[in-house]
């Protein structure tokens, strides 16, 4: 039982758990399954979100677990854990064919491979500013969006096993050949990806500077013939001295080397190692300072305040945009695990910032009523946990109202009672609502051809609407909707609100109401101070 | 293995214990790992996939309704207030169906439904007035109205009005009875009627159905009919309650009657309630008068420290007492001593 | 060159050119002006065939059960129609198609109530159906519907086999009507089937009044089926084209009274304690009609279906029953 085949288990069983993870992330199969598990045990996202939030959010803390261990054995994750890194290995496996020798060149140590470390810099700072940005390369963020978004739906074309009604995801082609490159790039430089461009690698890198174990080579024995170079994963210089922040722990050296020289030592002598990652400090602040300008770049673009853009419909339970983007990690689970393919990556709508955070596009799907699987499987917070109970105000909720995530308008020149004499009203049907936020006038005309008809003419309740969107998807109008849903009225945000009657108190925090008929106690919705709840309601004290 | 052309200058085979043992151990762990996913998958709550349907309410929508305000016997308000628009919400009998609307009217509006017959009730201080029409597949109709009489004697009056002779006694509210295939009964402040357009057992069933449905959802107060409570229970066949003109008598107001029966005599009681004494001697002056008008009054007795007049109005005889507020006594009695008995019973039995 | 050498290499050539001149003969295809697209479309599309059963002219066409236990509702109108005996016979394939439009809990009456479809199911089964199919194509999620509904926990405990609406399972059906005359159809559930029953709730609805056994049909269908709430009343009264089933069963255990089709609070709701069975859906929607409390003879797509003679309003001189159970 040698230990690379121990790994080999080990890495066929993580992979093919993160593939059941992918699969069972779905309303039919979801049941208790910890679909998040590989982002909760993720260290980068857990001292990412720390640094943004200031607090470790539920399922984050399963990061020590991950965390600890690395901390005695270095960056074993890479290569026994990491499906992204699986993948990688396995691609480079499958399609390098080279001799000996040109196996052992590819490994050597490259300054290239320092980029990934500016790369963590420039995102850790800009989290320090309150803009989350490790999920755009992020390996287990990037492949579980890669799955959601272009993989799942590609397999699903020739099999129909992952949905029923087709799933499509605005410019999957994007992520899909993003991919393809990465994965693609291992037949330039093996393990390119994890080698150059990982942030958690980097991440798990530095940390591995306190590691207590390591590869060691014994000098005496070896006769420098650079064989244990063939299969190195992490071109960690194990012939030399070894690169600490650069091993992944793969074991193959041991089993390549013709005199066993190496083994695997605890705390063998500083002199033979190189203990963290070699950077250069005008590199390295240079990032730093690319990752400052990021936060005031972006902020200062206006999209997440004043010119934001209405098709930023976020999902219900989300939190407020600042926070959104202070914790939303766009690993796109919420996306995946979303029933009816409402929710969509964005691209600029919601800013650089947003890129691949969730949007809900109402021409694909809409927000079913008794659903809040998104907020279930988010990692990080960015979309709460919430029950059905509080998302329809019901219940205990009652005096709180239903969350709403947009509202809807008519286009009176698109609708067809109202611009085109036809009758319809197949909004006003599926409405969910009770009672229902869109209802009808009957009016009586004479159309163009002298006849009489009687048209049912809708409208919408601002109220009652809870911006669900299946108004909009279900009308006939199919290129530009006649009834479109906007994010303006949405609970989670006092800015985006759209009536008086729904804003709690008002901006000079004195009255409540507007109209001052209630006396005692405020019985209005959105109270801040409901505690917990302020993430999701209007916390009245945030400044913008 | 992984990795290279296959083709590599060496492999290692002298594996030391150390590193079998750490990779049993090491599966075992992923073993673990394995069958904690799997546990966890098993344990979920339910309500995260489907909407708790015990939330879900039972209440309609806010709607416009006349509000109901529960009196207690003597007139006075209780706190709670009941909606006359749930009451008849929903009142269905298997294979009924709501024939048009349900109608809600007021004192005023009355008589657009029931026309001239709504005097009557109008003299009982009607409030207001449910009403829903159910029919049946082949052309039946049962009418069901339920009349707000604001408080517990009004609702005992009307109904004790209505009443007829031959009612067949049920256990429906208070005194329910049944008149071939419609019911009537009242209980608290509500006098309510199931009336059935035609005869048949399935219709009697359908409205009796509807009534026992009806007599649940109706509020009754605890508080009981004064007159039912007060007066003497031996021997007795029926009360009433009348606003105005009891025994025909126009000064008579407010007065609660009462039939007797015994050894093949029967006689007629009555007590009248006042606000105070002054009204209740003012009542009584009014009744001695008219019996002097149309006979004789003889001394009054002494009963408890009570004055009690007989009077003879040839043949038939009147006894007359005051007691605090209360004004009561026999009316119309065939006989002296039987007039006479029945006054003392009365007496004793008031409190 | 040698001899074989040209040989060989001048087949070679030869071979090339008369494949492609033959190829290129073969697939031409002069037909210009895009009919030919429809022709094609309309020539491949499939039929559904006749799920009814000829049971004589003196069978019951309607059979009204009132009672408060579902199982012996059932068993009670398909007994006053003949037994199940007539309907369905040993080894049959039965589609069951209840109404799972949307996410709703059974309590809400937007959908068919489970203890009916049980019901239905068990008796198939008694008279010997190899195999039961529950099918629709909801207007929410597929699989949150037919959870929530409770339609899928019912099916599990018969043993029936859940069809989801996937892409590959629609098809082009020819249907002829009114309003349909080609539509993409969820076709393998009837393709599969020997005998079809319908089982529809009886709601109220915003657009066309009343949504009963004729408008459940509409479950079916597939593609961008929102253009049809401009002509509701002709594509409601197409259905009874469209589809025969075997019979129709109406769902008034529960009535959705108001705010319909979705529902969605308990006040919308009344108590019906009312099933019907029949094989005549106009005369079924009539009757049902009068539950929801409204006058049948307002509801256009009835008069439509009964003049295009798919049906009767006059149910009360046909042959039919009413029972009470319980």
């Amino acid at each position: 039982m040698r230990i690379t085949h121990v790994r080999l288990v080990s890495q066929i069983f993580f992979v093919c758990l993160f593939f059941f993870f992918c699969f069972v992330t779905q309303f039919s199969y979801l049941k208790g399954y910890p679909a998040s598990l590989f982002l909760e045990v993720n260290p980068l996202v857990a001292i990412a979100t720390v640094i943004t939030t200031h607090a470790l959010y539920q399922g984050l803390l399963w990061s020590l677990v991950l965390l600890i261990p690395t901390l005695f054995l270095g960056r074993f994750f890479c290569n026994w854990i990491c499906p992204y890194g699986i993948i990688h290995q396995f691609t480079g496996w499958l399609f390098n064919k080279r001799g000996i020798t040109d196996n052992i060149e590819s490994n050597r140590y490259r300054k290239v491979f320092a980029l990934k470390y500016y790369i963590l810099i420039g995102m850790g700072v800009a989290a320090l500013f309150g803009s989350l940005q490790i999920g755009l390369l992020d390996p287990i963020c990037l492949l579980f969006r890669s799955f959601t978004v272009v993989v799942l739906p590609t397999l699903d074309m020739s099999t129909e096993w992952f949905y029923v009604r087709p799933h499509v995801h605005q410019l999957a082609w994007v992520v899909g050949f993003m991919l393809v490159f990465l994965v693609g790039m291992n037949l330039v430089i093996p393990r390119f990806f994890c080698r150059v461009l990982c942030p958690l690698g980097a991440t798990l890198g530095l940390l591995s500077r306190f590691s207590l174990w390591r590869i060691h080579r014994d000098t005496v024995k070896c006769v420098d013939c650079d064989l244990c170079l063939q299969r190195c994963e992490g071109a960690s210089d194990p012939h030399t001295n070894l690169r600490k922040s650069e091993c992944f722990v793969c074991f193959n050296c041991i089993d390549d080397c013709p005199h066993d020289a190496l083994s695997f030592d605890f705390m063998p002598n500083v002199k033979g190692e190189v203990t963290g990652p070699q950077l250069s400090g005008r590199r390295a602040v240079m990032a730093g300072i690319v990752g400052a300008l990021t936060f005031p770049f972006s902020r200062r673009s206006g999209d997440v305040d004043k010119i934001f853009k209405k098709e930023v419909v976020r999902p219900p339970g989300s939190v407020a945009e600042v926070e959104f983007l202070e914790r939303c990690i766009k690993c796109d689970q919420c996306i995946r695990v979303c029933p009816t393919n409402v929710l969509q990556p964005a691209m600029l709508e919601a800013g650089i910032e947003g890129v691949w955070t969730p949007i809900m596009n109402m021409r694909t799907g809409y927000c079913e009523l008794n659903c809040t699987l998104c907020g279930e499987v988010c990692p990080t917070g960015a979309i709460q946990k919430i029950s059905i109970e509080q998302k329809l105000g019901i219940g205990q909720f009652t005096d709180l109202g239903a969350v709403k995530t947009g509202t809807a308008f008519y286009d009176r020149g698109r609708c067809l009672p109202w611009a085109m004499d036809l009758p319809c009203v197949v909004c006003e049907e599926v409405c969910p609502t009770s009672p229902k936020a869109i209802y009808s006038r009957e009016v009586e005309i004479t159309n163009r051809w002298g006849e009489k008809v009687v048209l049912t003419r809708p409208y919408v309740d601002p109220e009652v609407c809870i911006g669900c969107g299946i108004c909009e998807h279900e009308c006939p109008v199919e290129d530009h909707r006649a009834i479109r849903v906007t994010a303006v009225g949405e609970t989670r945000s006092k800015e985006r609100s759209l009536l008086l009657s729904m804003m709690g108190e008002t901006e000079s925090g004195g009255g409540c109401c507007g109209g001052g008929e209630q006396s005692s106690g405020c019985g209005c919705s959105n109270s801040s101070a409901k505690g917990n709840d302020s993430l999701l309601q209007i916390d009245l004290h945030q400044t913008t | 293995m992984f990795g290279g052309s296959g083709k590599r200058a060496f492999v290692r085979t002298e594996i030391s214990q150390t590193e079998t043992l750490l990779g049993i151990a090491l599966l075992i762990l992923v073993a673990g790992i394995g069958m904690g996913v799997y546990i966890k998958g098993q344990h979920y709550d339910p309500h995260l996939f489907a909407l708790d349907e015990s939330l879900l309410s039972a209440e309609p929508p806010v709607r416009q309704s006349i509000k109901l305000v529960e009196r207690s016997a003597e007139g006075r308000v209780v706190g709670e207030v009941v909606e006359a628009a749930g009451l008849l919400e929903g009142l269905e009998s298997a294979g009924w169906s709501e024939l048009g609307a349900m109608e809600s009217f007021t004192a005023e509006t009355l008589y657009e439904k029931i026309n001239g017959r709504a005097e009557q009730y109008l003299a009982y201080d009607v409030v207001g007035m449910e009403f829903v029409g159910l029919a049946a597949a082949d052309g039946a109709f049962i009418d069901v109205f339920v009349y707000d009489m604001g408080a517990v004697k009004n609702a005992f009056g009307i109904y004790a009005v209505e009443r007829p002779e031959d009612a067949i006694v049920e256990e429906l509210g208070r005194q329910g009875y049944r008149v071939e295939s419609s019911y009537f009964f009242c209980k608290g402040n509500y006098y309510a009627q199931i009336i059935a357009s035609e005869l048949g057992e399935e219709v009697r069933r359908a409205a009796e159905a509807l009534a026992r449905e009806l007599e649940q959802r109706l509020a009754g107060s605890d508080a009981e009919v004064w007159g039912v409570q007060a007066f003497p229970t031996e021997d007795r066949v029926a009360v009433q309650y009348y606003k105005l003109n009891a025994l025909s008598l126009d000064f008579l107001r407010e007065t609660y009657t009462a039939q007797y029966r015994r050894a093949g005599e029967e006689w007629t009681v009555f007590v009248a309630q006042h606000e105070s004494e002054e009204l209740a001697a003012s009542t009584m002056e009014q009744y001695l008068a008219y019996l002097r008008d149309y006979g004789e009054v003889s001394a009054p007795r002494q009963v408890d420290g009570v004055d009690v007049f007989t009077g003879d109005l040839g043949g038939f005889y009147d006894v007359v007492f005051r007691k605090g507020t209360l004004f009561g006594g026999v009316n119309l009695a065939e006989g002296q001593a039987l007039a006479e008995r029945g006054a003392d019973e009365l007496l004793g039995a008031l409190e | 060159m040698e001899r074989r050498e040209f040989i060989r290499r001048a087949s070679l050539t030869g071979l090339a050119v008369a494949g492609s001149t033959v190829g290129a003969g073969l697939l031409y295809d002069p037909r210009g002006g895009g009919q030919y697209f429809r022709d094609e479309l309309i020539a491949s599309a499939k039929t559904l065939p006749s799920y009814a059963v000829d049971r004589g002219a003196n069978a019951v066409t309607m059979a009204i059960a009132h009672g408060t236990d579902p199982d012996e509702m059932v068993r009670a109108a398909i007994g006053a129609m003949g037994g199940i005996e007539r309907f369905i016979e040993k080894g049959d394939v039965v589609l069951l198609k209840p109404n799972v439009a949307f996410d709703r809990a059974p309590l809400l009456g937007a959908t068919t109530s489970p203890g009916v479809l049980k019901a239905v199911a068990g008796l198939c089964r008694e008279a010997g159906a190899k195999k039961i199919i529950v099918a629709d194509n909801p207007i929410n999620q597929p699989e949150g519907c037919f959870f929530k509904s409770g339609i899928k926990a019912a099916a599990d405990e018969i043993g029936a086999e859940l069809m989801l609406p996937r892409p590959s399972a629609f098809a082009d059906v020819k249907i002829g009507g009114d309003v349909l005359g080609t539509w993409t159809t969820f076709y393998e559930p009837f393709a599969a089937a020997d005998k079809v029953i319908g089982i529809a709730p009886c709601k109220d609805h915003n657009l066309c009044s009343g949504s009963m056994t004729m408008k459940n049909w509409y479950g079916m269908l597939g593609g961008r089926r929102n253009q049809f709430h401009q002509h509701i009343h002709g594509i409601v009264s197409d259905f009874p084209h469209m589809v025969k089933p075997t019979f129709v069963l109406l769902d008034a255990t529960r009535v959705l009274m108001r705010n319909g089709p979705t529902g969605g609070s308990l006040s919308d709701v009344a108590t019906g304690d009312t099933l019907v069975v029949g094989t005549d859906m106009v005369a079924v929607d009539t009757y049902g009609y009068s539950l929801l409390g409204r006058d049948a003879a307002n509801l256009e797509y009835l008069h439509r279906a009964q003049k295009r003679a798919l049906g009767t309003m006059d149910w009360k001189s046909q042959n039919w029953r009413e029972v009470q159970v319980g």
